[in-house]
């Protein structure tokens, strides 16, 4: 059964379902019909078809069962407590954009609520899995995760698909006081899906966030990391790699708003594009007024694999504090000449040659991955994808 | 009577439009050692990288017959295949891919088939032991932060485990003290197989005391000018390519 995204829709939603979702729904509806579709200059959205609703059943989690781990279907029962802190991330500035991040908070038809409780060491990865399966095309989730007090957590996302799907997602992540907190993103879309992610994390004091964001599938996609680092002493470490093929268009945005002192932030992008694929990367560094011996450093590095792709950086570095050291860099450039011949000349061809190059580059990155497994398929889909 | 492995026919090359190689001819039988001597710029290296098939030097007129066959419209991975290995002079330094992961991989880029883990770990340590290499190379970035010597026994590494059947060492001797020297030129002579041959350049004799050459060729302006055998090292040292381009020339 597949329905507008409109009003009727809306009310549809909400008919059986709890206060908090339904404050939740109007409030993002509200926003999402009065604003328009975006005019992205550089990443052209031209080819992105707007979904209708859908239901989407296939999500998976695995893990979810251990000791000092909560964790729920959004779609089933939004919490008071869920809603509370939803709020408290909505309040910040962030997302790809306010049509998609709103579409999300109105449409959403998936998503999980994974807490870590106070103290709490939750020893395996906690991994959530959404494919496009069959008819289950339309991916639309909402993710909250809370490591709650001195918690420690890894909880992995995997978004694929073999055939044309569509996402777009919302995932808040709230460390507390203490907490350390991994988050995966695995994106592995197929090349003609769509991808939108919108991604909030917030620190309290001494917390700190690993961020690894994956990204090699889908046609168009865009996709926002914000960190506000709002605790004393708190960091958050985001490291991506990001493959483009064929057509592909990648729209990366990083922010990450140094707000309290002693926070640390590093973020570190390392790309490959390859036949007339694009990518953009914004890094946006912002050391707030009071941010005392804060450190952060956003580096980008891409290999282009052929003359016909494009890579624009743009990042950016903002210092309303004096007391701090911030770096940034951004280089791309092709895979130097000697060392194609040095690395043919023992019988690669210069295939195998660009994608050790790659491989190189996103090594230290996949070998940080959690599972064998993913390690694996991830090497796999990457040397079919360079070859293909 | 040893059969020919590579023949180099009337060869002219160039780099960046200025040409190196002059009407070169060069033959190297199966399983000799032939070394090339000459001066600074007389076109040692680009003889290799033309061997090679460096897609930076063009090839302008010739052939090379390597077993018969003329290589010079094949790839380099493709001469790579076909049992050509240069040891170079600078060998890249690849970050991110470890000695073990490229090895590995270029022998089975060259073999079509995949070594099993163990007997490539034996392999490896034998070569390794030969050369007096720490195991803890094998998982170091390829070059990276490797002494000049380093350098050179990562070369006569990837050579030992790829077992081509023409070996170039470009000025393996550049860069070594004479222990490493004599430990790389020992280790070559043990690797060195009736199969195999090797092609020398350098500016000295030492090596030549480890690698005793069949022919020495004397490279000047872009042709072979004078051939020898291993005495004409010692005539060179004598006299040096002043006396022997004179006469050549004269």
């Amino acid at each position: 059964m597949i329905k507008s995204l409109d009003y009727n829709t809306i009310q549809e939603l909400i008919k059986s379902s709890g206060s908090e979702e339904k404050e939740l729904r109007v409030k993002g509806y509200e926003v999402f019909s009065k604003v328009p579709m975006p005019m992205w200059k550089r990443v052209k959205l031209n080819d992105v078809h707007i979904p209708y609703y859908k239901e989407y059943k296939s999500a998976i989690i695995k893990n979810e069962e251990q000791d000092g781990l909560v964790t729920n279907f959004i779609t089933k029962a939004l919490m008071d407590d869920d809603l509370n802190s939803l709020n408290t991330a909505l309040k910040r500035n962030f997302g790809v954009d306010d049509k998609f991040k709103n579409m999300v908070l109105a449409f959403y038809n998936t998503g999980f609520s994974i807490r870590a409780l106070p103290n709490s060491n939750i020893k395996l990865p906690i991994a959530v899995n959404y494919a496009v399966n069959g008819d289950d095309d339309t991916i639309i989730d909402l993710n909250l995760i809370i490591a709650e007090r001195a918690s420690n957590m890894t909880v992995m996302f995997d978004y694929s698909s073999e055939k044309r799907g569509f996402h777009n997602g919302l995932t808040v992540v709230i460390a507390k006081d203490g907490s350390n907190v991994n988050i995966v993103k695995i994106q592995r879309l197929s090349d003609d899906s769509s991808n939108f992610d919108n991604n909030i994390i917030i620190t309290g004091n001494d917390a700190s966030v690993r961020w690894t964001q994956v990204d090699l599938g889908s046609r168009v996609d865009a996709y926002d990391i914000t960190a506000e680092l709002e605790g004393t002493g708190s960091s958050a470490y985001l490291n991506s790699i990001f493959l483009g093929t064929k057509n592909q268009s990648h729209d990366m945005s990083y922010k990450v708003n140094h707000i309290a002192p002693r926070t640390e932030s590093n973020v570190d992008v390392k790309g490959a594009l390859k036949d007339t694929s694009k990518a953009v990367f914004r890094g946006n560094l912002d050391m707030k007024r009071g941010a005392k011996k804060a450190k952060g450093n956003e580096s980008e590095v891409v290999l282009l694999l052929d003359k016909t792709v494009r890579s624009d950086a743009i990042p950016a570095l903002w210092c309303s504090e004096d007391d701090v050291q911030a770096n940034h860099s951004a280089s791309a450039g092709q895979i130097d000449e000697n060392k194609l011949y040095y690395m043919m000349s023992r019988g690669l061809s210069i295939d195998e040659a660009k994608l050790l190059m790659v491989e190189a580059s996103f090594n230290p990155v996949i070998d940080t991955l959690p599972s064998d497994t993913m390690r694996e398929s991830i090497r796999d889909y990457i040397g079919r994808r360079i070859s293909g | 009577m040893k059969d020919t492995l590579l023949e180099i026919k009337n060869v002219k090359a160039e780099v960046d439009g200025k040409e190196i190689l002059k009407g070169l001819n060069l033959t190297i039988k199966r399983g000799e050692i032939h070394a090339i001597m000459g001066p600074n710029g007389s076109g040692k290296s680009t003889l290799c990288n033309v061997i090679m098939g460096n897609p930076h030097y063009k090839v302008t007129n010739g052939e090379i017959l390597f077993e018969g066959e003329d290589i010079v419209k094949l790839k380099v991975n493709e001469r790579a295949k076909k049992g050509i290995f240069l040891s170079f002079q600078s060998p890249e330094e690849i970050p991110g891919i470890t000695v073990d992961n490229f090895i590995r991989t270029s022998l089975s880029a060259v073999t079509n088939k995949n070594m099993p883990m163990l007997q490539f770990a034996k392999s490896m340590k034998e070569k390794m032991d030969m050369l007096d290499m720490k195991p803890e190379y094998r998982t170091r970035y390829l070059n990276v932060g490797f002494s000049g010597g380093e350098k050179k026994k990562s070369e006569i590494l990837q050579m030992a485990m790829l077992n081509p059947k023409l070996v170039m060492l470009d000025e393996i001797d550049s860069g070594l003290d004479i222990d490493a020297l004599r430990v790389v030129a020992e280790t070559v002579r043990k690797l060195k197989t009736d199969d195999m041959s090797i092609l020398i350049i350098t500016h000295y004799n030492r090596i030549l005391d480890y690698l005793e050459p069949d022919v020495i060729s004397v490279l000047a302006n872009g042709r072979i000018v004078k051939e020898g055998d291993k005495n004409l090292a010692k005539e060179l040292e004598k006299t040096g390519y002043e006396s022997i381009l004179d006469e050549v020339m004269s």
